[in-house]
């Protein structure tokens, strides 16, 4: 007989019973029976939007046939994986998904939080194939998206080169920037300003105080981005540029620029977390999501960047995608995701403070 | 004497009966709250002692979360904020709410039926969908500006990405909130009362203001009540028809959740506005029991 594993009734214990009970009950993702019934049923997180059709469409069919499974996506808000909830299943024993993909801070935080197993060449045998740039411990970065300037070819005739623009006084009330990944916005100040990231001091809020006649709006979700863009409500701004894309692709007369002084990419890990289900499966899965084919769909698509080499891009899609050659991915700035988690606190009590100001 | 005490028996047998059976009746109801309600707030509590940094939670518990809310002028600003936007919009919707619920009181059949689709056909509408849609009104480039201009204003007021927005974005929403009890508490006065007034000689101005208002307080209690506590955790109206620029402590606690990883410092922050919440509750309670008890 093994040894029976005694309850031990500690709080950290109850707290993550009752995290991962509540988790289940309060949960906006509610899974069907039928996925659970499935032996061969997988279940990933999923993005909301034109990429999680572009999935559910395009990336996931071909590879169900070719495995056998079924895929269950679980979408998440606003294209965000809900990490507390994550920790809590993770420590319960019981992630409800295999496949997380993850914002590189909430990578930051699962790495420090020992939620996600480690990924090699092994496991991922089209690691071959990526930029190393893009392949973290735990998993590869794909999907890279951009933050650089959107502006209005109908009422900024000069394609503006520099951040410095959104500053210029003839853009009162007319420039936008987002609130959700603020800190771009100050790395962006401090870039324009200094040439580096980081620090973020009195001197980067001063700078920001110098561009708040200019602003009309700090927005918050893509869908945001895009109206204000798509009604010329805002002429110049930092916006993503796939957001930026949708709605030149809807006649918008838009364009989206990455300045001289460097640009932000972005992308997210596809990790798997600890007690997952099926570990071999995800790594398959994770796999076909590197290759060239799945890659090609998702620019086509959803407007999403890769970091595969094989990947070509039709003139189209590379005339919206800023990262799509190695050069112009040199230019991105370099992040330290660390400093920012570390720092993030200090950093919005004094964004709010900003705001409120 | 004996057939007395024989009906009192069974009186209280059959109370006893009712009691079971109505105990019975809420148990379904008592457990779904038990579950949903009563052991995530303990949760929130317990939660509310850890400490966070850089992601990683401390293994120790402390008040130091309790000691940030009071501490930090950035978080009671936000605190003062979510108060003042609070009455104001309570007051907006009973202002524009009252006059709604007379006229539902007044209207007959269809109308009625129509007024009231009118006022809760917002809440049927997504919020994401219903807040972007305002930029179609009030933005820069919406209805009302283009109007403006076209008058001859050349620089038109800014009607959204402030304090004015979050309270048109809201007020539209929650008017539904104060009509239905401020109509429950008029459809509820006896006509013959207002009858007798009027039959006295009083103007249909004396009717309302002594008869009609006094007697209809109750709903207009409630009816603020609820509008001011359901605007304390406004989140979206804020971020969307605010600009961002009108920071509630909603946004302050998704963020630390979202953002920092800081659910310790979270819960607190929600404990001490479930708090504030219960405060204002039992206050609105207490002076509806005021306006009720000479009836």
């Amino acid at each position: 007989m093994g040894a029976r594993k005694q309850f031990d009734p500690t709080r950290r214990r109850f707290l993550s019973l009752s995290g991962s009970v509540l988790a289940a009950v309060a949960s906006p993702f509610v899974m069907s029976a039928k996925a659970w019934a499935q032996s061969k049923t997988f279940v990933i997180y999923s993005f909301d939007g034109v990429l999680g059709r572009a999935f559910k469409e395009q990336v996931i069919p071909p590879f169900e046939q070719q495995h056998g499974v079924r895929i269950e996506t679980i979408t998440m808000p606003g294209s965000v994986p809900p990490m507390q909830k994550v920790k809590a299943m993770v420590e319960a024993g019981r992630p409800e998904a295999d496949v997380i993909p993850m914002q590189l801070t909430d990578y930051v935080f699962a790495r420090r939080n020992n939620l996600v197993i480690p990924l090699g060449p092994s496991d991922i045998p089209e690691y071959k194939n990526l930029y190393p740039q893009f392949i973290t411990e735990h998993g590869p970065g794909l999907l890279l998206w951009s933050y650089g300037i959107a502006y209005n070819t109908r009422h900024i005739k000069e394609e503006p080169s520099s951040w410095r623009e959104l500053w210029n006084p003839a853009y009162k009330g007319r420039v936008a920037i987002n609130d959700p990944i603020f800190e771009h916005v100050l790395q962006m100040v401090n870039l324009t300003y200094s040439g580096k990231l980081l620090p973020i001091n009195d001197q980067t809020f001063a700078r920001l105080s110098e561009l708040r006649p200019n602003l009309l709006t700090l927005y918050t979700t893509g869908a945001q981005a895009e109206q204000l863009l798509r009604r010329e409500e805002v002429w110049i701004g930092g916006m993503w540029n796939s957001r930026t894309a949708a709605v030149q692709d809807e006649g918008v007369p838009v364009r989206f620029i990455a300045p001289k002084e460097g640009f932000f990419v972005r992308y997210n890990p596809f990790c798997i977390p600890r007690g997952a289900r099926d570990p071999d499966l995800a790594k398959t899965w994770i796999n076909y999501v590197c290759s060239k084919e799945p890659q090609g769909l998702i620019a086509e698509k959803g407007y999403q960047g890769s970091p595969n080499k094989e990947v070509v891009y039709s003139e189209h899609i590379k005339s919206r995608l800023i990262v799509t050659d190695p050069n112009v991915i040199q230019r991105a700035v370099k992040e330290d995701f660390d400093a920012i988690v570390d720092n993030v606190a200090d950093w919005r009590r004094r964004w709010d403070a900003w705001k409120q100001a | 004497m004996v057939e007395r005490g024989w009906g009192a028996s069974s009186l209280s047998s059959d109370r006893e009966e009712v009691s079971k059976g109505l105990w019975l009746l809420l148990t379904p109801a008592a457990l779904l709250y038990l579950i949903t309600f009563l052991a995530p707030l303990v949760v929130l509590l317990l939660v509310s002692f850890e400490r966070t940094t850089g992601g990683v939670t401390a293994s120790s518990i402390s008040l130091q979360n309790y000691a940030d809310f009071f501490s930090d002028g950035v978080t009671l600003r936000a605190v003062g904020r979510t108060l003042y936007l609070s009455f104001a919009i309570a007051l907006g919707c009973l202002l524009l709410g009252y006059p709604v619920a007379l006229s539902m009181r007044r209207a007959q059949g269809a109308v009625r039926l129509l007024l009231l689709f009118l006022v809760i056909s917002p809440l049927l509408t997504s919020v994401i969908v219903r807040n972007v849609s305002w930029i179609l009104i009030l933005g820069r480039e919406g209805l009302i500006n283009v109007v403006l201009r076209e008058l001859g204003v050349s620089d038109p007021p800014r009607l959204m990405y402030n304090d004015l927005g979050v309270m048109i974005g809201v007020v539209h929403v929650y008017l539904a909130f104060v009509v239905l009890p401020v109509f429950a508490s008029l459809a509820s006065i006896d006509p013959a009362v207002e009858e007798s007034a009027a039959s006295l000689g009083a103007s249909p101005t004396r009717v309302f203001l002594h008869i009609t208002l006094p007697l209809s307080v109750p709903g207009v209690i409630a009816g603020f009540t609820l509008v001011f506590v359901l605007c304390i955790g406004i989140y979206l109206t804020p971020v969307v028809m605010g600009g961002n620029f009108v920071v509630t402590i909603s946004m302050i606690i998704a963020d630390l959740v979202r953002t920092q990883f800081d659910v310790g410092r979270a819960s607190a922050f929600s404990v001490m506005v479930l708090l504030m919440v219960s405060v204002l509750v039992w206050a609105g309670r207490q002076y509806e029991r005021r306006h009720e008890s000479p009836r």
